[in-house]
């Protein structure tokens, strides 16, 4: 009877029970649909500013005021046809990096020779010198010596007497005691080289090295090697540099009196004049 | 009987008191259920409510990321045209507690453009509500909040913004303050950025703005240097039909086009018919080879003397006095070989050349402002020779840069469009030339830049090909005015395969020292033909090289030969 009595009581308390249930469930979903809505409303905030940032960032920088700092500032002007590269062949030639020396010999061989045209053009005297001065290593070499020596013709003008100058001291030691007592005989300090540079001044470097190759044919390799430390130094940083073409010419001068007839033959110079030919066709480096 | 059951009832009431007791429990528990059942309806209620609303409708009709217009952009996606929420400031002047001079006096320096009287006028007025300046930027409005005026109120509103100021602006037009589009695309493309369904997507022109920009800043520079009246740029892809570029001086801002005068506002390209001279040579000499008039490149037209026609002569600024070729009419640009061309074509020929490529008719493309092309009512023997080479016959530049587009690229008209065309999308367009002529053409206009009047609009590497036309401009007295020109130079690269065209045309240019004081097409738009070119080549995808070009040796003999004798 108990029982009987209180079971629509449990019947409520379980209908309670239930309706609470189902709004605290309603409740929740709410509070859960209302926490979307205003992620939903933040974005839509956030792409608004976005939008009106992106707005701003495009009218600040829009073309005609880019435009307008260009011609005041930037000076940027559109590339030339000649800027633009077709092929890699063409890309090769603006590699204007330092030349290494484990870096294949075939190109700074031909810049090595263009000191073969100076027989054609330039004055008797250097010219001879020239001659001798190639000849002299081409029969007893190996090719990657003479190489190396002519990539600091590719450089600048300035390395080639600074070469000189660092082979002095074998120079002076090896070679009679003649070129030094020149060397320091102050009217011939400017004597030939000088008018080989007014003749031609892209001639010039090239054939203060091979009148001192001429000197020191037998230690061409290390040689080579101090020649390119010196070259790495900058021109300026060598203050005796004007002393040394003196003394490159002075040394050409008895080798050209020696024998430069007998050892430049007809067939070398043909050889010679051919590469310095096609060189210069092709477009030297420097 | 029923007094009689109460009665016999009576005596056994105390023995049923259980039995009311469970009848009130019987109540009870029937009211306890019908709380219950109200409380179940509202739960159910709004559980539906809560699981069968559609929320999706209510959020997408008051989608806040939908612009109230459309946005405009260019092909490669710059906004061109946006329209953004700006503030504005209004007054409700009843409200206005404070002191109405002085806050007159006060909003009038933070708004210079209204004075302290016309703000107190404004203030004082009888509406319910003013607009005190529309739009306002952030910092004007944080400044007059700072007033802590409360009948002052701030709003925000859409407004139409260009940020990229006067670029392209005869392009895309502008809208009132209503929001109703005025000119140009705006206007053209009104329904499509009002429509709800279609305004969340930008609409993408075929302009590239980079190339516009380039336009604009050398007609520009030209045009003032030379002291033009005015002038006009198009480039065309003649492949599609699609506007690169449309340029015309002088340019107006869209975002305060009320501002600006019927000059600027006039777009030049499409409005303004001009007779646009020797550039029409090329189009007359394609219809003849067409017509078979023209069959060899070293058949030779007499070009010795003037040519009488009533009261004037036809003649050539440079005359040769003997027989020309084809190229050499080209090279020199001869008028008087030109209208013998025509004048063998004939009436008939000649208006069918012009027709098909749409010279008599408003030049096809989708902005409103188009002029009407000055036909000649008279096809006399007269008009047919001058039409030959571009007097008395006017036409709009695009018109021009349409009929160029459709030399050049094999021979098809197309329509010009300001709509980006997707790849392969291009309209069909009709043949006018067959490839053989267009290729001729082709061979004829890189001559004329490598070795005629055209040589200043050369770009290196970029192949150009093109004619120079300087016409003679009519003054308001009637007749000609030999020293007003109206200077234009219809430009196409790269030759090998045409892309583009360029067209420049400078109205009206005076002697200055920018043209070395020659006012004809060689001197004033050949040169900025050849500096768009190098500035935006690249920008279009073409590679300037050196070593390559159209072969034009077949055509050299007689050009040589030419050279030789002169």
């Amino acid at each position: 009877m108990m029982a009987g009595g209180f079971r629509p009581v449990g019947w409520v308390a379980a209908l309670g029970a239930a309706a609470l249930g189902c709004y605290m469930l309603s409740l929740r979903v709410a509070s859960e649909r209302a926490d979307l809505a205003r992620l939903d409303r933040k974005i839509v905030a956030t792409q608004q500013s976005i939008r009106s940032l992106q707005t701003e960032v495009g009218t600040r920088s829009r073309i005609p005021q880019l435009e307008d700092w260009n011609e005041e500032v930037l000076a940027l002007a559109a590339p030339g046809a000649d800027q633009f590269v077709s092929a890699n062949v063409s890309l090769a030639r603006f590699d204007l990096r330092a030349p290494q020396p484990t870096d294949p010999a075939e190109i700074r061989l031909a810049s090595a020779e263009s000191a073969a045209p100076a027989p054609h053009q330039a004055a008797p005297a250097p010219a001879a010198s020239v001659q001798r001065a190639v000849a002299a290593p081409a029969p007893a070499a190996a090719p990657q010596a003479q190489v190396r020596r002519a990539s600091l013709d590719v450089g600048a003008p300035a390395p080639a007497p600074a070469k000189a100058r660092t082979e002095a001291p074998r120079e002076r030691a090896r070679l009679a005691p003649a070129p030094i007592r020149t060397a320091t005989a102050p009217e011939r300090r400017d004597a030939a080289p000088v008018r080989t540079a007014s003749n031609d001044e892209r001639r010039r470097p090239a054939a203060a090295p091979a009148s001192t190759r001429n000197a020191a044919a037998p230690e061409r390799r290390r040689e080579a090697v101090l020649v390119r430390t010196a070259a790495a130094q900058p021109p300026r940083a060598r203050p005796a540099a004007a002393l040394v073409p003196t003394r490159a010419a002075a040394t050409a001068r008895p080798a050209r009196a020696a024998g430069a007839r007998s050892l430049l033959d007809g067939r070398t110079r043909r050889e010679l004049g051919d590469r310095a030919r096609g060189e210069r066709q092709r477009g030297t480096r420097d | 009987m029923a007094t009689l059951a109460a009665h016999l009832d009576r005596p056994s009431a105390p023995a049923e008191q259980p039995h009311g007791l469970g009848l009130t429990y019987h109540r009870l528990m029937l009211v306890m259920l019908l709380f219950v059942g109200v409380t179940l309806v509202i739960v159910g209620r709004l559980a539906m409510l809560q699981l069968f609303t559609d929320r999706g409708a209510a959020a997408q009709l008051a989608n806040p990321l939908l612009p109230p217009r459309g946005d405009i952009v260019d092909r490669n996606g710059v906004p061109l045209a946006r329209t953004i929420q700006a503030w504005s400031i209004g007054a409700r002047p009843r409200e206005i507690i404070g002191d109405r001079r002085d806050l007159a006096r006060r909003l009038s320096q933070l708004i210079p453009e209204r004075s302290a009287a016309q703000f107190y006028a404004l203030l004082s007025d009888r509406r319910s509500f003013v607009y005190l300046t529309r739009p306002a930027s952030p910092e004007l409005v944080t400044a007059v909040n700072g007033l802590g005026e409360p009948g002052i109120v701030f709003s925000r509103e859409p407004e139409r913004l260009y940020p990229q100021t006067a670029l392209a602006g005869h392009v895309i037009g502008w809208t009132d303050t209503g929001g109703r589009g005025i000119g140009g695309m705006e206007k053209a493309l009104q329904s499509r950025l009002m429509d709800p369904a279609h305004r969340g997507n930008p609409v993408a022109l075929s302009i590239d703005s980079r190339v516009q920009a380039v336009m604009e800043s050398e007609l520009s520079t030209a045009v003032t240097s030379m002291s033009a009246e005015g002038g006009t740029g198009i480039v065309l892809d003649v492949r599609t039909g699609e506007v690169i570029a449309m340029a015309s001086a002088p340019t107006f801002n869209p975002n305060d086009a009320g501002r600006y005068g019927r000059d600027a506002l006039l777009n030049r390209a499409t409005v303004s018919v001009y007779e646009l001279g020797s550039t029409f040579k090329p189009i007359t000499v394609a219809a003849a080879m067409e017509a078979g008039v023209i069959t060899s490149m070293r058949q030779t037209w007499d070009a010795s003397a003037p040519i009488p026609i009533g009261r004037f002569q036809i003649h050539d600024d440079h005359p040769m006095g003997r027989a020309l070729t084809v190229p050499e009419l080209m090279v020199h640009s001869s008028n008087i070989a030109t209208a013998r061309v025509a004048d063998a074509m004939g009436p008939e020929r000649m208006q069918t050349a012009f027709r098909t490529l749409g010279f008599n008719a408003m030049v096809p493309i989708e902005i409103g402002e188009r002029g009407r092309t000055l036909w000649p009512r008279d096809w006399g023997r007269a008009t047919v020779m001058t039409s030959g080479f571009g007097h008395g016959i006017a036409v709009t530049p695009l018109h021009l840069a349409i009929a160029y587009a459709t030399l050049v690229n094999g021979g098809i008209y197309r329509p010009a469009t300001l709509m980006r065309v997707a790849p392969g999308q291009a309209a069909q367009g009709r043949r006018v030339y067959s490839e053989a002529t267009s290729y001729r053409i082709r061979q004829l206009l890189r001559l004329v830049v490598m070795r005629g009047t055209g040589r200043n609009a050369n770009a290196p590497g970029f192949r150009v090909g093109g004619k120079t036309g300087t016409a003679e401009k009519v003054s308001n007295a009637g007749g000609y005015n030999r020293s007003v020109n109206v200077s234009t130079f219809a430009g196409v690269f790269p030759m090998d395969a045409p892309r583009y065209v360029v067209l420049v045309m400078i109205d009206a240019p005076r002697g200055t020292a920018a043209n070395s004081g020659v006012t004809t097409a060689a001197w004033t738009a050949a040169p900025v033909v050849s500096r768009v070119i190098s500035r935006t080549g690249p920008l279009l995808g073409i590679i300037p090289d050196l070593n390559r070009d159209i072969p034009t040796s077949e055509l050299m003999p007689p050009v040589a030969a030419a050279a030789a004798g002169h």
